[in-house]
């Protein structure tokens, strides 16, 4: 036993592992083997093999930076091809690696029932809470992400807004349906397109539910307007490494008007309260 | 030498080929003892996933999700999201208590090819109902497990194979043949389809590992050996931020460490033809999930991606591992009494010949024990 334990040791040194090619005279054993299985078998063999590269082909397309390949088959083919199961991404990290922290604050104007007076609220971070989670702690949940990646797909959603676009992001909708905004921010020329506004809306209703379950779980009253604003500061550069922190760097914030509050029931707000509890409210 | 004695060498050539191609597509299973630690692997990511959200699970997937809904409104998943969509909290947290039994059934090997397509159409239906919050591990997990309906999973470590080995399979009818795990269809079918199965997963990662390099060489910041300081001092990746700032303010450290993060990904494919290469770069790409698992809070998706390239280590090796792992396990065992010690039984030699006979075969590990007479 003990020599057969030795010689598998020499069997696991990377330079004696198998010759990469086969001895010629494998080749006849192996077709006996091979010519033991029914001829369907050896019929199916490469047209399977085929339809496998042809796959990674396509999710190769897919995944890889933009090629004339992609262009030839067309991004509408591949997409409906690739959506839903093979979805994937790996320009994580690229070409540059995330570099700016955001904030997403919300506040809302809040009506006393008994009284009928209305106070607005301050402002409130949603990241800091998401922040918390995440510090030492190696399992870190995935509502560290919730409006951390919100102000993520707003902001990508204004990137190529023009300024007239960005006016209408601004404006107030809390009598006026917020189907007009979509539709003014379509009938401006230029600026974003007709992808990056839908994608705008669907952030727009995502941020406007956030900000109405925090402020119907914080706030005393009931919720009249809830309004959201959202900020990007920059890492500080390598070479500023030491003079600064990402908590020192001049924000960039981004405005938006107020909003009509999103209707909740009584019922889902109950299940909210996880999330407002750690974006620090009490209640 | 004339042309058609070089063209005959090379009909030779490519026809040696292709039988090679069709023995290693047709005759046995390749990668069995790679897919075991997969399996177990990527069911843990799984796991992981579900029991770290479980507090948070209503506001996340379930019932408190409302603000999610104009997100789903959009989603490619479509009916699948429909799976958890109750308002009441009590079903919820019944199929949510259900998938986890699935997780654990794929991680332990019960009933595994059933078990995996249930995590497969289980987990995005899950985790797609807020797709704003998934990350590239979802899709992997989603991607590799489908794979791995049409393989075989279970051939160690599993409770399948344990029951396999109690039963062989002769004169059973199909019926039994499906309740004590042993194939229905022809071995060449199931063979065929999992080494195809299998070329598709490598191909996948390769794709994976190979654009995010391509994109990663594209930015100036990997260029300039800079780029991990910056996500490493925000909050989003700071578990331990002293620790990333004590890694990063080391000027060779964070060169080191940046054109690593970008070798091992650009040179993977390719490392792993010779075998040398191959030990270096899997090191490599364990020492970098491991990075990304504790320094960025990542380890699910961590775990999701190291279980698929679990299938390029060697049979040879998951079996020495096998074999530590037993010895230490036993040591254990008698340490705390389990075993009742013996005089010989710490020695290597009568460790060796106590081993089962199959341990150093690993075609014997597929066999059934001999029939019982």
């Amino acid at each position: 036993m003990k020599t057969d334990l030795a010689s598998e040791t020499v069997d696991e040194l990377p330079y004696s592992s198998p010759p990469a090619k086969p001895a010629p005279q494998e080749t006849p054993e192996l077709r006996n083997k091979l010519n033991q299985l029914p001829s369907a078998a050896r019929f199916l063999v490469w047209p399977l093999l085929v339809l496998v590269l042809i796959h990674s082909l396509l999710v190769a397309t897919w995944a890889a930076p933009g090629t004339p390949v992609r262009e030839e088959i067309g991004a509408d083919n591949l997409r409906s091809y690739i959506l839903p199961t093979f979805e994937q991404n790996w320009s994580i990290f690229a070409p540059n690696p995330r570099r700016v922290a955001v904030t997403f604050e919300v506040r809302a104007q809040m009506q006393d029932p008994s009284s009928g007076d209305t106070y607005t609220t301050d402002w409130v971070d949603l990241v800091e809470g998401e922040d918390q989670e995440i510090r030492h702690n190696f399992f870190p949940s995935r509502t560290s992400g919730m409006a951390r990646r919100t102000a993520d797909r707003l902001h990508n959603a204004r990137a190529n807004m023009n300024e007239t676009q960005i006016e209408w992001v601004e404006a107030n909708f809390v009598e006026t349906p917020i189907e007009d905004l979509a539709s003014g921010l379509r009938d401006v020329s230029g600026g974003a397109g007709a992808t990056q506004i839908n994608n705008y809306m669907t952030a727009d209703q995502v941020a406007v539910n956030l900000a109405t379950g925090y402020a119907r779980y914080a706030w005393e009253g009931e919720v009249v307007h809830v309004q959201f604003r959202t900020s990007t500061r920059p890492a500080p550069s390598y070479q500023n490494r030491h003079e600064q922190t990402v908590d020192d760097t001049n924000p960039t914030v981004r405005e938006y008007g107020w909003r009509a509050p999103a209707e909740i029931s009584d019922h889902e707000l109950e299940y909210f309260e996880r999330y407002a509890q750690q974006a620090g409210a009490d209640r | 030498m004339t042309t058609t004695t070089l063209s005959s060498s090379t009909r030779q050539y490519l026809s040696n080929w292709n039988i090679r191609t069709q023995a290693w597509l047709l005759l046995e299973k390749r990668a069995l003892y790679g897919l075991s630690a997969t399996r177990i692997l990527v069911g843990i990511a799984m796991l992981g996933i579900l029991i770290t959200n479980f507090g948070n699970r209503y506001v996340l997937w379930g019932p408190g999700s409302f603000w999610a809904e104009p997100l789903r409104e959009r989603s490619e998943f479509g009916f699948l999201l429909s799976l958890f969509s109750t308002d009441s909290p009590l079903l919820f947290t019944l199929f949510y208590l259900a998938l986890i039994g699935v997780a654990v059934a794929v991680v332990i090997g019960w009933r595994t090819r059933l078990m995996t397509i249930a995590l497969v159409l289980g987990m995005p239906a899950l985790v797609e109902r807020a797709d704003i919050l998934g990350n590239q591990g979802d899709n992997i997990a989603r991607i590799g497990l489908l794979f791995m309906v049409f393989m075989t999973t279970n051939a160690h470590w599993s409770v399948d194979a344990r029951r396999r080995r109690r039963r062989v399979a002769d004169n059973l009818t199909p019926a039994q043949k499906l309740w004590w795990g042993h194939p229905i269809l022809p071995d060449w079918i199931t063979t065929l389809l999992h080494n195809a199965a299998l070329v598709a997963l490598a191909c996948q990662v390769f794709i994976l590992y190979t654009a995010s390099a391509l994109y990663k060489v594209q930015g100036d910041l990997w260029q300039a050996g800079t780029a991990l300081h910056y996500p490493l001092s925000l909050h989003e990746y700071g578990v331990f931020p002293w620790l990333n700032s004590m890694l990063t303010t080391n000027p060779f450290l964070l060169t080191a460490l940046t054109y690593f993060s970008v070798y091992v990904q650009l040179f993977f494919a390719v490392a792993l033809l010779h075998p040398v290469s191959r030990r270096l770069v899997l090191i490599g790409v364990i020492c970098l999930h491991g990075g990304i698992a504790v320094l960025m809070g990542l380890p699910w998706f961590s775990l999701a991606m190291l279980a698929f390239d679990a299938i390029f280590v060697s049979s040879r090796t998951y079996q020495a591992l096998q074999r530590w792992v037993g010895r230490r396990f036993r040591g254990f065992r008698s340490k705390i009494g389990a075993v009742p010690k013996t005089g010989s039984a710490r020695q290597p030699e009568a460790l060796g010949a106590a081993e089962p006979l199959d341990a150093t075969d690993p075609e014997a590990r597929e066999k059934p024990r001999a029939k019982v007479k």
